[in-house]
């Protein structure tokens, strides 16, 4: 498969090797948090893809079920799966991440499964209760959850997941991962070899692809890298956070006018590849340890200072002039980290802007003249 | 346009269909009341919306920086600009010379815009120059509880409807006006001196409640507020013109 299929994938909901996965009957999970276990997923052979809401133009649809007081990234993605943009899903993995995407699992038990065409009674629909504090309980708790989703799949889809199975799959994920941490150096040189909205489609595309293709293109990228020519016309390096960002549209209006975005706290980049999974061990509990105890989303409670200490070591690695917060209307989580990051890295001298938007970006005039203004702020 | 530390001249016009063609009137404009030739401008920087595709520019910044500049120049000790406009308000802060330190901006919502005070005097049947005088008679503004303009208008055709007064109710939109700037300013630390500038710092009944709720005066602005953000490009032309 190739490099340019491959950066692609970002601008659709379903894709090439989506197609092709399909073609061969095999299933697809959707997913809509990154503390979801991939793991299990492709050891049962099953593709992960991560739930995403890039071809939305409205939530016309969605509205009828959800209000205005929802997050309009999960209005948006609701509304693809009303279009029927999602049929090609076999099953859909909620989780209490946040509460918005959690009302997924209603919303699609009563008003999506059986009675939309392409969505049959079959569809396997799964909840993993994730505890908001880390503690040994918590611990417990999440892995028996992950056990029970194991066995819950093996029963919905008919198959055995083992413990080789499990093993192999945390192999290739660590591969993934691992290698998005070595373009990820590229990112963060003096003169980084890839921009910010490359890196988030590389990202994109690894939530979206079956793992061994994605394998195979990233190496053969990384490769690829080593020759480039570094970036340096760019006026500052910037840090994004905050709420979801699953489209390159807001990331590139930064770089157009010379921020360059050199590295990310984001659950579509740096937070979702930092963390390896122990290949020693039982195998679900090391999935286990691995999700519950990684750089954490900020539904984490009583986690925020692991968080910042590892966005200031984030911000010394890529030396990065200025961060930006961005957080989607109705998204409380991000819209309290981001009020704490500014006030704490006020104290350090780092400067900060902080913007709320829509999941769509529609005035990106204004968002432009916030981004310049700030570059010029830092300048 | 800016001659060594005297405003040659300006001109405020209403935009026309593109902002090329704005900013090729206006500039024609000032050169022909001031007499002075094209060649003889050294250095242009353009501002504002559309900045960036100005044929005769030789660089663009944005209106924020611009304003900060711009007001530090009339007045060095500014260290806050209040800038209402039509649609966006922001609230800037420099430093001693003049340069941007942080500055707020009002997300996608015309809430505590000039926008906002539009529809209001429409609602009301007045000119927005009267929304500012009546208020000023009120002792007992209405409380207006919605922040989205749209509701806001349902509470004040009720205010109408149950009979308030119209100084009443005028000063109840421009205080809850200065309350959304006034949350907004707090993102900014604000350090006197403060200036308003934009077309909202011609209401006085905004201008009073925001000062009250800020607890300081504001300096009056000896030119017209509308040219601060076009003096602070004047600034910068020059810095620049004289760097090279």
């Amino acid at each position: 498969m190739s490099f340019e299929s491959f950066i692609k994938v970002n601008k659709t909901i379903s894709n090439s090797y989506v197609e092709e996965w399909k073609k061969q009957g095999k299933k697809i999970v959707g997913y809509y948090c990154s503390y979801i276990p991939e793991e299990i997923l492709v050891s049962g052979g099953i593709l992960p893809f991560r739930m995403r809401s890039v071809e939305a133009e409205g939530t016309s649809r969605a509205d009828t079920i959800l209000s205005r007081f929802n997050c309009s990234f999960v209005r948006a993605s609701l509304d693809l799966a009303m279009q029927g943009k999602y049929n090609f899903l076999d099953g859909l993995v909620v989780m209490n991440s946040c509460d918005h995407a959690r009302r997924m699992y209603d919303i699609w038990k009563y008003k999506i499964i059986g009675k939309l065409e392409g969505i049959e009674e079959n569809f396997g629909l799964f909840f993993i209760s994730l505890p908001h504090i880390i503690t040994e309980r918590g611990y417990n708790w999440l892995l028996e959850e992950f056990t029970f989703f194991k066995e819950n799949l093996e029963k919905t889809y008919n198959i055995t997941i083992s413990e080789e199975n499990l093993k192999t799959a945390i192999k290739t994920l660590n591969e993934n991962r691992k290698l998005l941490k070595e373009i990820h150096k590229f990112r963060i040189l003096d003169k980084p070899k890839l921009n910010g909205v490359e890196a988030l489609k590389l990202n994109i595309a690894t939530t979206a692809t079956p793992k061994e293709i994605s394998n195979q293109v990233l190496s053969s990228y990384l490769q690829s890298l080593k020759d480039r020519e570094g970036i340096s016309d760019y006026r500052a390096r910037l840090l994004i956070t905050g709420s979801l960002i699953d489209d390159p549209t807001f990331l590139k209006i930064i770089e157009d006018v010379g921020g360059l975005v050199v590295s990310d706290l984001l659950c579509f980049g740096v937070r979702n590849f930092w963390d390896l999974t122990p290949e020693t061990g039982d195998p679900l509990e090391s999935i286990t340890k691995r999700y519950y105890e990684k750089i954490s989303c900020p539904r984490m409670m009583d986690d925020h200072d692991r968080r910042f200490k590892f966005l200031q070591e984030l911000i010394k690695e890529a030396k990065v002039d200025g961060v930006i917060g961005t957080r989607i209307e109705f998204c409380d989580l991000n819209g309290c980290e981001c009020m704490l990051y500014e006030h704490e890295l006020e104290d350090l001298n780092i400067p900060m802007l902080s913007l709320d938007r829509d999941y769509f970006v529609g005035d990106k005039g204004r968002f432009k003249t916030r981004f310049e203004a700030f570059i010029e702020q830092i300048e | 346009m800016l001659e060594d530390s005297e405003i040659r001249g300006f001109k405020i016009i209403r935009v026309k269909k593109t902002p090329v063609e704005t900013a090729e009137s206006v500039f024609e404009m000032v050169l022909s009341e001031t007499g002075i030739n094209r060649d003889n401008v050294k250095f242009v920087v353009s501002t504002g919306y559309g900045r960036d595709n100005i044929p005769f520019s030789n660089k663009s910044m944005t209106e924020i920086t611009c304003h900060g500049l711009g007001a530090h120049f009339l007045i060095p000790s500014i260290r806050t600009i209040i800038d209402i406009g039509g649609q966006d308000c922001k609230v800037i802060a420099v430093d001693r010379t003049g340069k941007l330190v942080e500055f707020a901006m009002n997300e996608k919502c015309s809430a505590g815009t000039g926008r906002y005070l539009e529809i209001m005097a429409n609602l009301l049947h007045i000119s927005l120059d009267d929304l500012g005088t009546l208020s000023l008679k009120s002792k007992t503004p209405v409380q207006l509880k919605s922040t989205c303009s749209i509701y806001a208008q349902a509470e004040v055709l009720q205010c109408i409807n149950s009979g308030f007064k119209k100084s009443n109710i005028a000063a109840g939109i421009n205080k809850a006006m200065a309350e959304r700037v006034y949350s907004m300013s707090k993102k900014v630390k604000m350090r006197p001196d403060v200036v308003i500038s934009g077309g909202v710092a011609k209401n006085a009944g905004v201008v009073g409640y925001l000062e009250e709720m800020i607890g300081i005066e504001f300096l009056k602005l000896p030119i017209d507020p509308q040219i601060i953000g076009a003096l602070g490009a004047a600034v910068i032309a020059q810095e620049r013109y004289k760097r090279k």
